[in-house]
């Protein structure tokens, strides 16, 4: 036999299963809380559906406060000249992080927007974050080529 | 080896959606095409499996060539990266993965059309897709695909050697990379190792704890990308790159073997191996040294999904694709022999999974470049 005997998917396979699978995938597997009813951490992303912001229990197309030279700080659905305030999520806290493991939720991190990456820029160039400090990460700074299309080969 | 017409399962996009390949029918043209599969013998399928080990063998010859003989500059790699990539070699950094494609027609030896060595895709169709299809048309026949047992297997070995979290991530906007990341990113967390998701765009760099960080501010040192490395030596961020604080998947080494100019240099090495046609980097030299009366291809020495390829016959051009590579040079292939089934050219991509063969993706087209839209085929033996 030259075929896996079998192939089983925990995290893509579930993808396709609808809205509430989509999300649960974040917790998957072994996750300590009831991940069917949890609701996903600030800035989550899942496929198909964007990113999570947890103050407008929705999901948009870029990151919490993700900055864009000219447009500002992207929040609910709309870029505005200001960040998005540091609040705590109304929602009960979630997993300490995002990362999944076969052994549970690993990672540190909490409940509040503002400890988890407020203070970081999109677009290649550090700025002041909401907390006034400028901060020292930057990012996009790979990403930037592309063909139209998919990168593959 | 055959090509027969089957009916496809009634709820196929369905199915094939529920386990990840939603990108069936782009734009409204069939990629995943189930109304026909390929038949092969048990010998066939062992031709490719040893045509696929044995030319992932000569291409790491042929690296070890290129770093001896200093040809990086032949290949278009840029300096910068050369002391890099030779400490990636030397430290042997794990590679997951990669994909020969190859002409085969059932009675000649397999030809090396190239080596997708970095960016590989088309892997949730050959790994899971046709599996789920073989096991609802004819469980009982055999399939050339133990892809995602070995992708899981390959995930543990490398947690043994480099623990701690991995990040999975690709460009933005692209349903077939982020699949390709996801699924690649499941066999990684069935192995047992932490992963989670972050887009290439959202790699952030902290300048004063001079690390790689995610959007939790987490660091970043383990980053599987679906990103070729040859953009990344040109990208904002190429500085970081000479800092080796992350363990890249594919590692920097595998520039060497994604590269077409890796071509020429594998026939010089071993040339008239069963496996290889004759290539080199200028058409004056193929012109002298091999019989091209059947033609050659100019290809572009870093290129994707059949762009910038022309087929030559006669001193004319009698296929062509446009797009945007080429500017590090080209090489000249003589033209492998054709494999056509009902009007359809095969190419077979044989998966390289840690080093060893273990897996089969056909994609056709009509046209002799296969291209993005070429048609994935499922096999079975």
């Amino acid at each position: 036999m030259k075929k896996s005997t079998m192939v089983t998917l925990v995290l893509s396979g579930a993808l396709m299963g609808g809205c509430d699978n989509r999300v649960r995938t974040v917790y998957q597997p072994n996750d300590p809380g009831p991940a069917a009813e949890a609701e996903p951490t600030n800035n989550t992303y899942v496929p198909g559906m964007g990113y999570y912001h947890a103050p407008y229990h929705g999901w948009y197309k870029y990151p919490y406060n993700y900055f864009q030279p000219d447009y500002g700080y992207y929040h609910g659905g709309v870029f505005s000249p200001d960040p998005a305030p540091i609040v705590v999520v109304s929602s009960r806290p979630p997993p300490p992080s995002t990362f999944r493991t076969g052994g549970g939720v690993v990672g540190g991190g909490g409940s509040h927007i503002g400890s988890i990456g407020t203070g970081s820029s999109v677009g290649g160039s550090s700025h002041v974050g909401s907390s006034g400090i400028a901060s020292s990460v930057s990012r996009g700074g790979f990403g930037s080529i592309g063909h139209g299309g998919s990168v593959s080969s | 080896m055959n090509r027969a017409a089957i009916s496809p399962r009634p709820d196929w996009p369905a199915k094939v959606e529920q386990i990840g390949l939603t990108y069936h029918t782009p734009d409204g043209r069939k990629y995943w095409d189930e109304s026909v599969c390929y038949h092969f013998t048990a010998a066939e399928v062992d031709v490719l499996e040893k045509a696929g080990n044995d030319l992932h063998a000569l291409c790491l010859e042929a690296a070890q060539h290129v770093i001896d003989d200093n040809l990086f500059d032949t290949l278009g790699i840029p300096p910068e990266a050369v002391p890099f990539i030779k400490n990636s070699w030397d430290r042997d950094d794990f590679s997951v993965y990669g994909r020969f494609d190859l002409m085969y027609d059932g009675r000649t030896p397999p030809k090396m059309l190239e080596y997708n060595a970095d960016t590989p895709t088309a892997l949730v169709e050959a790994a899971v897709a046709q599996w789920y299809w073989l096991q609802d048309v004819s469980p009982h026949s055999d399939q050339f695909n133990s892809i995602h047992e070995k992708l899981v297997a390959a995930w543990k070995q490398f947690g043994a050697k480099s623990p701690g979290n991995i990040h999975f991530g690709g460009i933005k906007d692209c349903p077939e990379d982020e699949q390709t990341v996801l699924y690649v990113e499941d066999t990684c967390h069935q192995a047992g190792l932490a992963v989670g998701p972050l887009f290439i765009e959202d790699l952030g760099y902290d300048k004063v704890k001079r690390q790689f960080v995610d959007l939790q501010s987490q660091p970043v040192r383990n980053y599987f990308k679906l990103y070729p490395w040859e953009w990344m030596w040109h990208e904002k961020f190429s500085f970081t790159l000479k800092l080796e604080i992350c363990h890249f998947i594919e590692p920097m080494w595998k520039m060497l073997l994604s590269n077409k100019g890796l071509l020429p240099v594998l026939w010089k090495l071993f040339p008239n191996h069963p496996n290889l046609l004759p290539a080199f980097f200028t058409q004056e030299e193929l012109a002298a040294q091999a019989p091209v009366g059947a033609g050659y291809v100019k290809k572009p020495k870093l290129g994707r999904e059949g762009a910038n390829i022309s087929i030559l016959q006669g001193g004319s051009i009698f296929q062509a694709t446009e797009g945007d590579y080429g500017e590090e040079g080209f090489v000249f292939q003589a033209l492998a022999p054709i494999a056509e089934f009902d009007g359809n050219h095969p190419v077979m991509g044989v998966w390289i999974v840690n080093h060893e063969a273990c897996g089969l993706g056909i994609r056709e087209d009509t046209s002799l470049i296969t291209g993005n839209l070429s048609r994935f085929v499922p096999h079975m033996f």
